[in-house]
């Protein structure tokens, strides 16, 4: 239905499991090459709602040059741009109202449970759970106070660690706003088809819409992705 | 109320959706107000809208100075709950208090209304102008309500109605809802119709009622409704009620003609109703010119067996054609989709998703199906397997083809998918950057 390009940051994906990638290591690719992507990304955009581009990859917010990543979208003529994020940043001073204000419309929250001391633990992070919730509420409330639509959506990673936190890991991101939420199997995890059958039981309560491999037809594809190298 | 009274006291009250006045009860004021039979008669047209708890309406209204004699609701399926709930506490307050409702909720069951809404005195069937002022009129007599053409009431214990009322044949002798002289209450918008009627007869929808006969206002008395509104102070836009605003070219060509030396000044219209199969070029841009923004349409599905059993058309190519022609004019285009319609299975409101992002139009609605009372789908139901929520607003809650699980998931996604399309930077928000 509605495409967006994915474009990745760097190495070293946001709020992971640690206890899965205890040797995670991080690193960012060159803005001047996350820029090119950009606009091949725009530049081969075909027919449809866009171009649009969602940066993943690495947290956004660690990235030296964030904001001239998104400026650079905006000047490639992106409809929508989005952050996968672990939201820890956007509670932080202006950040907020600043990716707002720079052209982002979209937060994608990326959760590991649906409790900070699950949350903060697999993550390795004290204090991430409650600032990331915060930080979905200050984008939503900075993007009110111009008047512009933005969207949340989350993610969850499911291992074999947070497999039990599924449902309230999806509960916690339809508290912070989030419309839909894209469950992503860990490689060679097969998740127990009653654990998401009662996410998707929550998620359809809590009015969420639960996307990703083998979750109801009807809730599949809400948004297709396109890989962009970098 | 006594049973013959010289003077009468009428409030005629809207529950409407946030930001939006009531036309019926503009209409319904002026025809009580120009009836020479009622020269005594004292209206009032208070105003609530649908957020508001159904106990502070009573309040209100039971507090009005001097306290009307009759109060009037027009109801659809959204202000249903809220009117008889404040009915219910207006009738346990003041019992001598004539209660009369219209419009679409309760003009088609008006017997099971009563019976069901012991609050209710009277409803009115159908149009309400002249029904309304002869039903007023049989109050102030001391006469029979029950016999009044076009009326259903209580009689004693018995439920009576009138003969049924033809349509009105000249919709000229509707008295205007807004009167020269008059002030228009407004937050900067108000709403018009110049026809009643529907070209099309959508199974789902109480407008078209099963026919396609059109009544059309006088060009006399369009433009001089149009004058009056527009040069109302304050006057930013006017919403035109018309099922189809573009009906043919022609009547398109004398509205714009009409709108834009209004349009000039900055009067504009939104969510206007098209037909967006006709528009091409011509049209969008005799649109723009009437001071047109943005339009509303379907194609409500895409699925041929709901299509049919809807009785709507859809021609792909010339859908996304008519998009096309809006947005080349500047003009921004919803989307409306129906979840549910009979003979659709959740593929094919998955398909019509697909279709209406596809065509780019600015906006996407949908909403699940609601069964109105009167319409071609309330009274086939059982044979198509809807099964709805009796109560207002009629709430679909599972098809042949769709289960109830799937429905509320269909739901969810399309909020979902409507509310990430329309998250978006704009060429005005575009502006903001940088
Ligand atoms: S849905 Fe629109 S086009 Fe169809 S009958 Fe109703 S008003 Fe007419």
């Amino acid at each position: 239905m509605i495409a967006f390009a994915q474009i990745q940051l760097g190495c070293g994906e946001t709020a992971v499991c640690m206890r899965c990638h205890p040797e995670r290591a991080v690193s960012m690719f060159p803005a001047e090459q996350v820029v090119a992507a950009v606009g091949r990304a725009a530049a081969e955009w075909g027919a449809g709602p866009g171009p649009n581009v969602s940066f993943v990859g690495a947290e956004p917010f660690a990235h030296p040059a964030l904001v001239r990543l998104v400026n650079a979208a905006v000047q490639a003529g992106c409809e929508r741009i989005r952050l996968r994020t672990d939201g820890g940043a956007l509670f932080v001073g202006g950040n907020a109202a600043g990716v707002v204000q720079a052209g982002v419309r979209h937060v994608e929250l990326v959760l590991l449970a649906g409790d900070s001391v699950t949350h903060d633990g697999l993550a390795d992070r004290p204090g991430l759970f409650e600032a990331a919730i915060s930080g979905a509420g200050a984008f939503t409330e900075a993007a009110r106070v111009v008047g512009e639509h933005v969207s949340v959506t989350g993610l969850v990673r499911v291992c074999r660690h947070n497999a039990p936190h599924l449902s309230s890991a999806v509960l916690a991101l339809a508290k912070a706003g989030a419309v839909s939420v894209l469950v992503e199997r860990a490689e060679g995890f097969m998740l127990p088809s009653a654990t998401l059958a009662e996410a998707l039981r929550v998620a359809t309560v809590a009015g969420v819409a639960l996307h990703g491999d083998g979750v109801s037809p009807f809730s599949a594809e809400p948004w297709t992705v396109r890989e962009v190298a970098v | 109320m006594s049973a013959a009274q010289e003077r009468l006291v009428v409030a005629l009250v809207g529950v409407s959706t946030p930001g939006y006045r009531s036309l019926a009860n503009a209409y319904l004021r002026e025809s009580i107000k120009s009836d020479i039979r009622l020269p005594e008669t004292w209206i009032t047209t208070p105003d609530f809208d649908t957020a508001t708890d159904p106990w502070w309406i009573a309040y209100q209204i039971l507090d009005l100075d001097p306290a009307p004699d009759v109060v009037g609701f027009s109801v659809v399926c959204w202000n249903a709950r809220s009117v008889f709930e404040a009915v219910r506490v207006i009738k346990a307050v003041r019992p001598q208090t004539y209660v009369v409702v219209g419009g679409p909720e309760v003009g088609p069951l008006a017997e099971d209304s009563l019976a069901e809404q012991p609050g209710i005195d009277a409803v009115v069937r159908g149009e309400g102008e002249f029904a309304l002022p002869d039903l007023v009129y049989s109050l102030v007599r001391g006469g029979s309500p029950g016999s009044t053409p076009g009326v259903t009431a209580r009689e004693g214990g018995r439920v009576e109605s009138g003969p049924s009322r033809p349509e009105i044949e000249n919709l000229d002798d509707v008295a205007s809802p807004y009167p020269p002289g008059v002030a228009i209450p407004t937050d900067g918008s108000a709403y018009l119709e110049t026809y009643r009627g529907c070209p099309h007869a959508c199974a789902y929808c109480y407008e078209g009622k099963g026919s396609t006969r059109i009544r059309s206002f006088s060009w006399d008395r369009i433009a001089s409704d149009i004058e009056r509104v527009a040069s109302e102070p304050g006057m930013r836009s006017i919403s035109f009620i018309d099922p189809v605003f573009n009906l043919t070219t022609d009547r398109l060509r004398r509205l714009s003609d009409l709108l834009a030396p209004w349009a000039d000044k900055g009067l504009r219209l939104h969510t206007i109703e098209v037909d967006i199969e006709r528009i091409d070029d011509e049209q969008a841009a005799l649109l723009v010119r009437a001071g047109v923004v943005s339009v509303e349409t379907g194609p409500q599905t895409v699925g041929t067996a709901a299509l049919a059993e809807c009785r709507r058309s859809l021609d792909p190519s010339r859908f996304l054609a008519g998009v096309a022609a809006c947005k080349r004019a500047g003009i921004s285009v919803e989307c409306d989709l129906i979840i549910g319609l009979p003979g659709d299975t959740a593929e094919d409101a998955l398909s019509g998703m697909r279709f209406a992002f596809d065509a780019d139009p600015g906006k996407v609605q949908m909403s699940s199906l609601h069964v109105l009372p009167g319409t071609d789908l309330w009274v086939r139901a059982e044979e198509l397997g809807l099964v709805f929520d009796d109560r207002p607003p009629h709430e679909l809650i599972q098809t042949k083809d769709m289960s109830f699980g799937d429905l509320r998931r269909l739901e969810v996604l399309g909020n979902a998918a409507s509310t990430v399309y329309r998250a978006r930077l704009t060429p005005v928000t575009k502006g903001l950057n940088l």
